[in-house]
């Protein structure tokens, strides 16, 4: 007897046409549809073949039909293991809320050395000594800091200039190890500085305590100099000089920048990008302005829009796409951030871009004064006068009464991105998240409607640049895959 | 414009409505028990092309919005299940 008589035809075997949904949102996406799901999943479909899936006319031979369920958009009467798998997914993507409050910023001095027309800080001239943390109110919240649970703690000194204010940190920093002693947390220094003040005592202090150092870097010596003017006219200078002496000193994992777009910035992405590779950088932030402080003040934030910012990301990319087929492995940090949620379950912890808001849960800030806010931004607003998001204060405040605050438990509920109107259907939404602070400033509402987001347009405009090129261009597609 | 509840419910249109506000003012009134006239205000600066581009999404945006909530609708229970087993310590699917 032939094999064909003893065995059934494959199709006996299936039940054909029995499939259910999984949950999922979709969109037009140029000329097919994106379909993803509450852990990230992503697929695109013709328009044929969305029509045949959502009118579950999908045939099981076909080939979409066994990528729809192995990413979990569909199952069937074959196996129901999408539903344990999707439950672990969803509850690893939402781990790092359990871990609660890592990073605590402590604003040692308002003071600064430079007058950047963007600053969103809205610095204080260097010998305005009254807009220095003291002793006392760093004592404060270093009790706050170790109240958090989580088993990893980032102390980041910013400023202003946060080297104006060195003894300080030196006084946070032995004081906290010394309690890391008892506490066994995972505990990280940074410094955000501009390296105008970096000496070897500072470099010393930075090797005995592992501290990491964050910088700016604009770009090319004019572009730097334009958008980050000083006295002495020699930013540039000192910071490049800083950065050199850091990564001598420390290592060259020691140290990293950042940059921030200006208008003067957005016709020289490449010279941006080949000045951090000349200094030995193997990433760059593309960050745009934000819409606080001096920024505001000076109309900088005015300059450029959303769209202006997503061409000059593009061709940032795209330059880095040339670099990475030459040879030079670079990356692009943002985006590293996005590809993380789209490709893994895993929560890259990036403060703006959860659900509910990272404010407070992720990260807080103790203002010099000892003011506590829900984020860097919303000490930026409050310098502008708005005190919106002042959570209170460490001389008044217990830790208990500050993270059990109606304040914050409200900020929480009214940023889940589910519950948002238009995010609660966005295709991208489960890679994106909630900024109150940004759409308060810009629309004096902590939701804020996405139609006018500037927060919104760019984020789509990203997601939809990464998702592109992941869909149709498996060259470019593997470098993204390298970055996570 | 006019649309037939029978085909789009309220829900549906208001989702719709709700996201094309930035492009344009907008009414919904009550036509009769089967049917709504939703009305449109432009900017001057908004050219009869762009008006065309904007009903020809806004009448995308209602079948898909409307298939939005019929997904939404066939998997309520199954995505309750999904986040019940994700955030208890229990086995549910199993049980």
């Amino acid at each position: 007897m032939d094999l064909a008589k003893k065995f059934k035809a494959p199709e006996k075997f299936i039940e054909v046409s029995s499939y259910n949904f999984l949950p999922f949102r979709f969109s037009r996406f140029d000329s097919r549809y994106l379909l993803t799901n509450e852990v990230g999943e992503y697929l695109f479909l013709s328009n044929e073949q969305f029509l045949a899936f959502t009118r579950h006319k999908l045939k099981y031979s076909e080939a979409i039909y066994l990528d729809l369920k192995c990413k979990h958009f569909l199952i069937d009467s074959d196996s129901d293991v999408s539903i344990d798998l999707l439950s672990l997914k969803l509850r690893t993507k939402y781990q790092a809320i359990k871990q609660f409050t890592s990073l605590h910023l402590f604003v040692v001095s308002l003071r600064c050395d430079y007058s950047c027309p963007y600053c969103q800080v809205s610095r204080i001239s260097e010998n305005k000594t009254q807009f220095d943390m003291t002793e006392e109110t760093a004592l404060l919240g270093l009790d706050f800091v170790f109240k958090s649970p989580s088993g990893a703690i980032k102390i980041e000194f910013q400023g202003g200039e946060s080297l104006l204010n060195f003894e300080l940190i030196r006084f946070i920093v032995e004081e906290a190890s010394s309690r890391n002693k008892v506490e066994k947390r995972d505990l990280v220094f940074v410094i955000a500085t501009n390296l105008s003040f970096i000496d070897n005592d500072v470099l010393h202090f930075c090797s005995e305590h592992n501290i990491f150092i964050s910088t700016s870097l604009d770009g090319p010596q004019d572009l730097h100099d334009k958008n980050r003017p000083r006295p002495d006219k020699n930013g540039y200078d000192l910071t490049v000089n800083g950065i050199r002496n850091v990564q001598r000193s420390l290592g060259v994992d020691k140290v990293s920048a950042l940059m921030t777009t200006t208008e003067s910035s957005l016709s020289r992405v490449r010279d941006i990008i080949d000045e951090y590779i000349s200094h030995g950088f193997d990433s760059i932030f593309l960050r745009p302005l934000s819409p606080y402080g001096f920024a505001v003040k000076t109309k900088s934030i005015h300059k450029y829009n959303a769209q202006r910012w997503l061409d000059f990301y593009k061709e940032g990319m795209e330059y880095i796409f040339e670099l990475n087929r030459n040879g030079i492995p670079f990356r692009e940090e943002y985006s590293s951030i996005i590809l993380k949620k789209i490709l893994t379950p895993f929560n890259p912890g990036y403060v703006d871009l959860q659900s509910p808001a990272g404010v407070a849960i992720s990260a807080i800030v103790f203002n010099y004064d000892g003011d506590v806010y829900a984020s860097d931004e919303s000490r930026m607003l409050a310098e502008m006068g708005d005190k919106e998001f002042k959570l209170g204060s460490l001389n008044n405040d217990s830790y208990e009464e500050i993270m059990t605050s109606e304040k914050i438990l409200s900020l929480l509920s009214e940023t889940m991105t589910e519950g948002m109107p238009m995010c609660t259907d966005c295709v991208f939404m489960n890679y994106c998240g909630s900024d109150p602070v940004y759409h308060y400033a810009t629309q004096k509402d902590i939701i804020g409607h996405k139609s006018r987001s500037g927060f919104c347009e760019k984020n789509m405009g990203v997601f939809k640049y990464l998702l592109g090129i992941l869909g149709e261009d498996a060259s470019r597609a593997n470098t993204l895959r390298g970055w996570v | 414009m006019v649309v037939d509840l029978n085909i789009f419910s309220l829900d549906v249109i208001k989702k719709v409505c709700y996201k094309s506000s930035f492009f344009s003012s907008l009414d919904i009134d009550p036509l009769n028990e089967q049917k709504v006239v939703v009305s449109f205000s432009f900017d001057e600066e908004f050219t009869e092309e762009l008006q065309k581009r904007f009903f020809m999404d806004f009448n995308q945006d209602l079948v898909d919005e409307d298939l939005r909530g019929k997904v939404k609708e066939e998997t309520e229970v199954i995505r309750n299940l999904i986040l019940a087993n994700a955030f208890s310590d229990t086995t549910l699917v199993d049980d």
